[in-house]
């Protein structure tokens, strides 16, 4: 073997022993990047010289840098993704609705009810007394003000989801952009790092679109990958579709994906942060209709009751509660009529009205127990009541989900870190072992040097 | 079983046990604080219904012990009253008795009319007695006085009550006419006393006697009506007490927190936490990066 081959074998080995060390410090200057997916450098020995019947080496050379993933795991952590943040949003948003019915709080729903029924029992001890038909007056305004309160509340939080989703909707197009910019890009470099890099780019662009509207993605062996969108594709190699935003008829929010032939409904499918929104805008919807139901009802039940009984002069009650037919949650208050004047409630049963006539109050009373909702099933305090287990149950569901979905994702996160993870431990590891295996080429190619220097000498 | 497990997860999963021991140390804490072991509704949904029957059930039980003693302070004063008007009545037959006899002569029988004649504005004064701005014998109408100065009823003829509970009521506010002008008028038996005594009629006077007695009869029909009510509403106090101590006492069992329990869980949570800070601490240094 001559001098120049091992001079020559000495580079390739310092060489791949340089290569090796970039891609250590690549590996450790990533060690907590998000998405990033380990390198690994495989080298062989380079192919070697045949001189006089003998096979001479050549020394090493680096083969390849190899992305360390899973496929299957990648595909389950973006799915994961939109589950576990669909999740958590509803979870987060609807236990922002449980705190504003502020259960057993003085200004609830059904403590402000409760007050009402109580000074309605109080004022049948004493009916034509002016201090608790004042109290009465006071706690059914209290009542219809708590009631209107979380009406606005409602009313505000479906606004804000519209105008966050609204919002949001250019941030998601051109996060598709991006990614079919990447698969672009992907496409027209070869297999190096840097493609590694775009690819690792890519795929937390495509685990963000997820967490935010929940996708699917299949990835194909040029390493391009193909995002689903309930079904659809949302991008598709190097080109990207747009979502776009609109409201039905009654404000609920809708998405459509633009595609050739026109839009398709995609609402059903939202996942993510999107997704989650739009749960907490109709678990508010619900509570909405649910008030309204309640404010119908019960103001139509205990105004009809009141207007047959006759106040304190005599005359026939009118309207104790109003409302608008449009939002009667939001309108629900007592008469202004009856919040001018005490003696026109109407406790007495008979025109003689005497002041002690509760015959009409015992009336008004008994809506109290006359299972009016629900077909039948509940009275106005249970079907209040409902409304808050109802909700309790919804949050109680969400945050089951979400602690279900972070379990899988953190299991997901586990095992993708096992593979595609950086372990600074096997990086010092193999920087020592790159370090020894450069320093040994050095110092063969400062013999090879110095034996090269002799031999040139001699001459 | 993982194959590989990374500085960087191992830091993560750290983060995320200490993070999450946080968060149950905030739980306990809120728990311990407020003494309630459900916080939110939703830490127990299925609990709502039974809570808030509970809460009402509390509520109702309260409301029902007011009345109660609302009602015993009006019965109290109504069978004053009544016993009153007994007494008045009792006094009118012992008269009608020592009177009827032919012994006396008109003149005392005239100064006797004048006696009656004062027990009628006693009497008429009883009637229209005024509890808390009340008159306990104008039925309904108790926000004005029953008899007039021509000793007229002018309230009202339907009684007036108050709920002890759901089901039971009790009168608080008699129908006065009833009360003392019912089968027998006791104005207008003392007002043919008077008559009989100025006529100086010693038979008519003896013809009271019998009519006094029925009079008393009819007056304590009603105290004993309001014996037993009063009886009932006493009843009804401990037995709300009672209920509302059950009742209390459920709530505090579905909604309050096991001190001792949660004081324990907080104290290992506590130890937890110091661990797993200790842990963070020594898994950030165990490195081979710094041994090199």
């Amino acid at each position: 073997m001559s001098l120049l081959l091992t001079i020559q074998a000495a580079h390739g080995g310092l060489k791949v022993a340089s290569e090796g060390i970039n891609v250590v410090g690549h590996n450790t200057a990533n060690a907590t990047s998000d998405g990033y997916s380990r390198r690994t450098m495989v080298s062989t020995a380079a192919h070697p010289l045949q001189r006089g019947g003998h096979w001479l080496g050549q020394g090493a050379k680096t083969m390849q840098f190899l992305r360390q993933s899973d496929v299957f795991v990648e595909r389950q952590i973006v799915k994961n993704h939109g589950q576990q943040t669909r999740a958590k949003t509803a979870f987060e948003s609807i236990r922002m609705l449980e705190a504003q019915l502020s259960d057993g709080a003085k200004g609830s729903l059904v403590e402000g009810y409760n007050h009402f029924i109580d000074s309605l029992k109080q004022l049948t001890e004493d009916p034509g007394d002016t201090i608790f038909r004042s109290q009465l007056l006071t706690d059914a305004e209290n009542f219809t003000n708590s009631v209107q309160e979380v009406g606005r509340f409602l009313d505000d939080r479906q606004q804000s989801v519209r105008e966050d989703l609204e919002l949001a909707m250019s941030e998601i197009n051109a996060l598709s952009e991006s990614i079919a910019e990447h698969n672009r890009r992907i496409r027209r470099s070869s297999n190096t790092m840097s493609n590694s890099d775009l690819i690792d780019q890519r795929d937390r662009l495509i685990a963000e679109v997820s967490k935010l509207i929940g996708v699917e993605v299949h990835f194909k062996a040029d390493n391009q990958a193909t995002v689903f969108f309930n079904g659809h594709p949302l991008v598709q190699g190097i080109g990207s579709r747009d979502l776009s935003y609109s409201e039905d008829s009654v404000g609920r929010p809708v998405f459509f994906l633009e595609t050739n032939s026109g839009q398709i409904d995609v609402t059903a499918g939202l996942k993510g942060e999107f997704g989650g929104k739009l749960d907490a805008y109709d678990a508010s919807q619900d509570l909405l209709d649910d008030l309204d139901t309640f404010v119908i009802d019960f103001s139509t039940d205990f105004n009809t009751q009141h207007a047959s009984g006759f106040d304190l002069n005599g005359n026939a009650g009118g309207d104790f509660f109003s409302f608008n037919s449009i939002a009667p949650t939001t309108s629900f208050s007592v008469d202004s009529t009856l919040l001018s004047d005490v003696t026109l409630i109407a406790a007495a049963g008979a025109a003689t009205a005497e002041y002690g006539d509760r015959d009409n109050l015992d009336l008004l009373l008994d809506i109290d127990e006359v299972a009016m909702f629900s077909s039948g099933a509940y009275t106005p305090r249970q079907f209040l009541t409902s409304i808050y287990a109802d909700l309790a149950k919804k949050v109680a569901e969400n945050e089951m989900d979400y602690e279900m979905y972070t379990t899988q994702i953190t299991d997901m996160f586990d095992l993708r870190s096992s593979i595609s993870g950086v372990d600074l431990d096997q990086e010092a590891m193999k920087l020592m072992e790159y370090q020894a295996s450069y320093e040994a080429a050095a110092r063969v190619l400062t013999v090879s040097n110095q034996l090269l220097g002799e031999l040139m000498q001699l001459l | 079983m993982l194959i590989r497990s990374t500085f960087h997860s191992r830091l993560q999963y750290m983060s995320s046990a200490t993070s999450k021991t946080g968060a149950d140390i905030a739980h306990v804490n809120a728990q311990i604080s407020t003494g309630k072991r459900i916080l939110n509704l939703s830490d127990e949904p299925w609990a709502t219904s039974e809570l808030h029957q509970l809460r009402r059930g509390i509520q109702d039980q309260r409301h029902y012990e007011d009345s109660c003693h609302r009602a015993m302070s009006l019965m109290t004063t109504m069978e004053y009253s009544i016993t009153g008007a007994m007494n008045l009545v009792d006094r009118a037959k012992t008269l009608a008795i020592q009177l009827g006899n032919d012994t006396y002569s008109t003149d005392q029988r005239q100064a006797a009319a004048e006696e009656v004649l004062l027990m009628k504005d006693r009497l008429v004064a009883l009637a229209n007695t005024e509890f808390n701005g009340r008159y306990i014998f104008a039925g309904q109408a108790y926000n004005s006085q029953p008899y007039d100065a021509s000793f007229a009823y002018v309230g009202s003829t339907s009684d007036s009550i108050i709920d002890l509970s759901r089901t039971g009521s009790v009168e608080v506010g008699y129908d006065g006419s009833d009360v003392f002008q019912g089968a027998f008028d006791v104005f207008q038996s003392l007002d043919d006393f008077v008559t009989a005594l100025n006529a100086d009629d010693s038979e008519s006077v003896r013809g009271l006697i019998t009519e006094f007695d029925a009079i008393f009869d009819q007056l304590d029909v009603y105290r004993t009506k309001i014996g037993t009510n009063t009886r009932r509403a006493i009843d009804m106090i401990e037995l709300t007490e009672s209920l509302q101590i059950e009742l209390q006492t459920r709530l505090s069992s579905v909604e309050e927190v096991d001190l001792t329990e949660a004081i324990t869980r907080f104290s290992l949570l506590q130890t937890q936490y110091d661990i797993n800070l200790q842990l963070t601490t020594k898994t950030r240094t165990v490195s081979l990066f710094s041994r090199m």
